[in-house]
């Protein structure tokens, strides 16, 4: 089992990009064209009505029959282009068909994914790009194959698991029974985008980074992503719903003097490309975050700390997905493996009185920003929803999958994955609000009001978060961590802010939401993308400046590498060594 | 990654041949040699060369040695693929990117930082990804921009320079532990040779092609000869390829090589259960190095379903259930694959760890000058030899990845080991490269066969020598004896025959496997050798041929393979 359960970043990965929902609205208006055909769907509809049907009629013994069948087809188009130092490292463009095969054996009480064999419904395939029903038939009834001879084999060692094993604490069914969900959007079009110009404007932001010497990693990466889904399931459930996505990518590096390397990065989504900021906007903000990243390269180390300190809505926002919203999904409720540090806490209070939390992915953008944990269909076919999570500092509910829990037996529409896994109850877009909210400007000075109560020398303001992460599992202590990629000390006695290096914040949660004193009055939005076992997801997060009495700090690890020995060779006249 | 070159479904086809490639891929430069000045004209080489200079003039951590040798190449590989199933197109992708090897030494060509012992198990990971040691990687920008191609080799050869420097430190401190110095230096100094070959340029006519692999994966489904079995057939794939690479690589001797290779791959294949649940496939390949040379669309058809055919006689053939032990004949394409399989493996040098008295690290380490092979043998190794029974040979070369000119080796004379395989790395005895040094894109050069060439001093003809197996059969009694037409990896057959000693006749077996084959059996148990050499071209990215004739074995064990066989389907296909 992985250690990390959480990965909140910006990018899970280089080159890995997620794909990004459609947003609600835009959905909601393309008429519902449940006359007009789709082959895929029709396809898909008819093969999975045939493998229920023949396999009900297999007769051998302990050769149970599935209970359900789903076929969930990604129809995706992209268009990757990354840039370094200026120029392009790579230009693709894909299109690819690939559909998520799950087959239930046994019944919605204890099916094959019971326990630890969550993924044993699963299998993944390449589906035909075309509309040639014959091979789509094959191709789905080949993988069908597959997927049943797997479930039908963990059903059995899930039989014989139960049989041996204790009574489980939280006897909730293995699957919720839901309606059949209909839907039929139109499909979209890849936008039509000019490659040839895209290619120059990334090239022209990575060129920015030529001019800051010291910086000697960077990478802008443009992803355009269409997506058409196409689901169907045994209860006769069937969708078609667009998904779209534009979205830049900017990271840069540096070493300091002491060997510490720092990274930033900066991302822009939208849906659209008219969305995107103007070419002159994004070359401003990749010139702030290199000079960010200069200043931060001769910033002095921060030391490990523990005091007031002030988040920006921003950070916040990711510090709430982090070390609330991950304990509040569904299936970390239930087994012996799991910490369940707020499984009992349903109807008691948690946070301070004054915050309330919900995660609503039918928002699609929030004050003119774009959401990148919008959706309109979770990966279970089911509506997306807004769940009111906590209100008023009391628990209400969970994050959930198909995957009931004790008290929680059906779905709220956050069963989430990428493509290839098995989906979990997920986070969509979290939004923290607050009663006790106040001007900016006067959270900063109720910060110098508490450093001085504390009788610390400074205070922290945390400007940006990028990244962290929490431990749920029970062998495990249930602690956070969270990486800050800006950091000032701010002084009691009026001196200016100074910018820190090298700083992480650790703790555990239940100590640490509970030194939330007041909070501001903007709203901040991170948009990243997390990773847990249902794999990398779009999310956002939603909250406002925080102030706490108490934050713990600690060194971040450090590399002993010198910074590079010769001069960038941007630097370099060129026919200076020939 | 291998592809073999040809037929690989039956026996009867994969005699006919289909090798004819009509442009030369490694065709040794005759003209007048390159220059320097030529190099510079072109951006990728250019860029390489002023950063190499600058490095070399001022790479240098004060207190610490200077690097004695630094080495860039960047690979630039340009692929194109597609992909069908039943009938339809389910992909089709161009990707085009670059990597940079950056190699940096420090200490001097008799003891340097390469090879240092790895503790960490991180960097041990690493160094199987072909990172760590001597070099460093780099994703390289694929716009010729000066500047930013120059900016990556920079920070790679920062980084491999810190790293050498490390090691050789480590492995200094290792060398006070041992008690024999090493038996060779640790590296090759090489005359250096500038050589510019011409990039080449993908040219594929891929509407064609994607026809033809959507056809033929559709087979099953389309044609009245797969009608009795095509709801048998499981899987049923087509995919057609091509690839460029263009090498570029500079050196602090001097070297400056240009050379790019080209390879174009199509192939249906199928797989299917027999009634008994065992797996079966079967695949008919096309590989060439021009596009044309993947032949026409109709024998595409034909041999697509030829191998479709030929999985349902197989599946339909009878088990190898008795285990046998008796003379057996691998056909040219057997014989071949096992070169490749087991002896090309044991002729490459490697240094041994430091300390040891080993002369290399392979199977042969203690084989030199002895017998390792019947006597009327003698295998070559020549890069050089760029066509062969007026077949294009695809694992020729002119200059290897280390910059070093390719030289034929004779490696067995007369069934004694007589040479290695060397790259720049020395062992005993073996100072310089033979121009071996051989390495995939991205990765690190090693040495490798190019065309290694099984020569038999007394070879008979195919009939003969079957007549021979037969009588060797007839002389212990046996029912029958066995024929491999076609070997798979190692040591399992993908097409293997059961030859009735009474009359003759032959029966398609599956299921078989041989035991106790390896190099002993190449020394020991070889009787006859056929006269007419199989060429098989291995392509890749590391492209080989072996040329080998069929080779008689007096004494090999043909059994059961152990595998499981798995459960049949649990309901039928689409039946449409």
């Amino acid at each position: 089992m992985p250690k990390f359960r959480c990965k909140f970043q910006i990018l899970s990965l280089a080159m890995c990009f997620s794909l990004l929902p459609h947003c609600f609205t835009a959905a909601a208006q393309s008429a519902p064209a449940s006359t007009s055909a789709s082959p895929l769907l029709d396809a898909m509809t008819a093969e999975l009505s045939r493998a229920m049907t023949s396999l009900s009629k297999a007769v051998q013994p302990n050769q149970q029959p599935p209970y359900y069948i789903g076929y969930d087809a990604h129809d995706a188009t992209r268009l990757n282009i990354v840039a370094q130092q200026g120029a392009i490292l790579s230009s693709e463009e894909n299109r690819q068909r690939t559909a998520d095969i799950t087959v239930r054996v046994g019944d919605w009480k204890v099916d094959n994914t019971h326990g630890l064999h969550r993924t044993s419904a699963l299998h993944s395939i390449e589906l035909p790009l075309g509309d040639n029903r014959a091979a789509i038939a094959r191709t789905l009834w080949w993988g069908t194959n597959a997927c049943y001879g797997n479930a039908l084999q963990s059903y059995l060692k899930v039989k014989s698991e139960l049989a041996v094993q204790a009574k489980e604490e939280d006897t909730s069914p293995d699957f919720s029974r839901q309606d059949a969900v209909h839907a039929q959007l139109a499909p979209v079009a890849p936008p039509p985008l000019d490659r040839k110009a895209w290619e120059e404007r990334i090239r022209a932001l990575s060129f920015i980074f030529r001019a800051h010497l010291q910086i000697n990693i960077n990478m802008v990466a443009l992803t355009v992503s269409s997506v058409n889904n196409y689901f169907v399931s045994s209860e006769g459930s069937r969708l078609v719903y667009p998904h779209q996505l534009i979205r830049i990518v900017v990271v840069a590096g540096t070493r300091a003097d002491d060997g510490m390397d720092i990274s930033l990065a900066r991302t822009f989504e939208s849906r659209t490309e008219r969305d995107l900021p103007a070419q002159a906007e994004l070359e401003r903000q990749i010139q702030i975050l290199a000079g960010q990243l200069d200043a931060l390269r001769t910033a002095p180390t921060a030391e490990p700390y523990n005091g007031p300190a002030l988040l920006s809505g921003r950070a916040s926002a990711v510090f709430f997905h982090e070390v609330l919203g991950h304990r509040l999904e569904g299936q970390r409720q239930r087994g012996n493996q799991e910490g369940e540090t707020f499984t009992k806490d349903v109807g008691k209070p948690i946070l301070p009185a004054f915050l309330s939390v919900a995660d609503d992915p039918t928002m699609a953008s929030f004050d003119g920003t774009y959401l990148n944990g919008s959706y309109t269909y979770d990966e279970e076919g089911q509506p997306a929803q807004r769940v009111e999570l906590v209100q008023k500092g009391v628990l209400q509910q969970f994050l959930m999958s198909r995957m009931p829990i004790a008290n929680f037996d059906t779905s709220n529409g956050h069963g989430r994955a990428q493509m290839g896994r098995m989906p979990t109850g997920r986070q969509g877009n979290l939004i923290v609000t607050s009663s006790k909210a106040m001007p900016e400007k006067k959270l900063r000075q109720l910060l110098i009001e508490e450093i001085k109560k504390q009788n610390k020398p400074y205070g922290l303001y945390f400007e940006d978060i990028a990244s962290g992460y929490t431990l749920t599992q029970r062998y495990t202590p249930q602690a956070f961590q969270v990486i800050p990629q800006l950091v000032y000390r701010v002084y009691a006695d009026g001196r200016p802010d100074e910018l820190v290096r090298g700083v992480q914040i650790v703790g555990t949660p239940q100590a640490a939401l509970k030194q939330i004193l007041a909070t501001g009055d903007k709203p901040g939005v991170f948009n990243g993308e997390c990773g847990a076992e249902s794999g990398s997801v779009p999310v956002s997060a939603i909250a406002p400046a925080m102030l706490f009495s108490g934050i713990e700090t600690q060194k971040a690890p450090q590399g002993k590498a010198r910074p590079p020995i010769l001069p960038s060779p941007t630097a370099e006249n060129a026919t200076e060594v020939q | 990654m291998r592809i073999l070159f040809g037929f690989a479904c039956a026996a009867a086809l994969a005699a006919v041949s289909h090798l004819s490639c009509a442009y030369g891929q490694a065709a040794a430069t005759t003209q007048s040699p390159a220059t320097r000045a030529q190099a510079e004209q072109d951006p990728v080489l250019k860029a390489m060369l002023v950063e190499l200079a600058r490095n070399q003039k001022r790479l240098q951590l004060q207190d610490s040695e200077k690097p004695y040798f630094i080495e860039f190449r960047i690979d630039d590989v340009v692929e194109y693929n597609a992909r069908a199933a039943y009938g339809a197109l389910t992909g089709e992708h161009q990707s085009h990117s670059r990597v940079a090897r950056v190699r940096v030494r420090v200490g001097d060509y008799k003891f340097d930082n390469s090879h240092a012992k790895v503790d960490n198990q991180i960097l041990q990971m690493l160094q199987r990804f072909g990172l760590g040691g001597d070099g460093m990687i780099a994703i390289e920008v694929v716009d010729d921009d000066p500047v930013a191609l120059r900016f990556g080799l920079w920070n790679a050869a920062d980084m491999a320079y810190k790293m050498a420097l490390d090691d050789l430190a480590k492995k200094q401190a290792e060398l006070k532990t041992v008690q024999t110095p090493p038996q060779a230096n640790s590296f090759a100094q090489e005359k250096p040779v500038i050589v510019l070959e011409p990039a080449r340029h993908l040219s594929l006519d891929r509407e064609t092609w994607k026809q033809n692999i959507v056809e033929g994966s559709g087979l099953i489904l389309s044609d009245p000869a797969a009608k009795g079995f095509a709801a048998e057939i499981e899987e049923s794939k087509g995919e057609v390829r091509g690839r460029i690479r263009t090498e570029y690589l500079v050196n602090t001797e001097g070297a400056i090589v240009r050379k790019s290779y080209a390879e174009y791959h199509a192939e249906t294949s199928f797989s299917a259960q027999a009634a008994d649940g065992m797996h079966l496939e079967r695949s008919y390949p096309v590989s060439a190095t021009a596009a044309d040379g993947l032949g026409t669309a109709e024998r595409f058809r034909t041999g697509s379903l030829h191998a479709l055919t030929g999985l349902d006689e197989l599946c339909k053939a009878p088990v190898v259930t008795e285990e046998y032990h008796g003379p057996v004949l691998l056909a040219g394409n057997a014989s071949a694959h096992s070169f490749e399989d087991f002896f090309a493996r044991a002729v490459e040098a490697h240094a041994p760890a430091l300390g040891s008295t080993a002369r290399t690290t392979g199977a042969y380490n203690s084989s030199y000058h002895t017998r390792v092979l019947p006597d009327f043998l003698t295998v070559v190794d020549d890069p050089t030899l760029t066509t062969f029974s007026g077949k294009e040979l695809n694992g020729a070369y002119s200059v290897d990845d280390e910059g070093v000119p390719a030289q034929k080796v004779t490696l067995v004379q007369d069934g004694k080991l007589v040479s290695y395989l060397l790259g720049r790395e020395p062992i005993r005895d073996f100072p310089e490269s033979n121009g071996h040094g051989r390495a995939a894109a991205g990765q690190a050069p090693a040495p490798k066969i190019g065309v290694l060439k099984v020569e038999a001093a007394e070879g008979v003809g195919e009939d003969e020598l079957e007549k021979k197996l037969i009588a060797m059969g007839k002389d212990q009694s046996l029912p029958h004896v066995y024929m491999v037409a076609v070997l798979g990896g190692g040591t399992q057959p993908r097409t293997m025959y059961r030859i009735k000693v009474e009359d003759g006749s032959r029966e398609l077996v599956r299921g078989g496997q041989l035991g106790d084959f390896n190099l002993r059996s190449f020394r020991s148990d070889i009787v006859a050798a056929g006269d007419k050499p199989y060429i098989s071209n291995l392509f890749g990215d590391v492209p080989q041929t072996v040329i080998a004739p069929p080779l008689l074995f007096d004494d090999l064990t043909v059994k059961q393979a152990q595998e499981k066989d798995a459960r049949l389907p649990f309901y039928p296909p689409p039946s449409e």
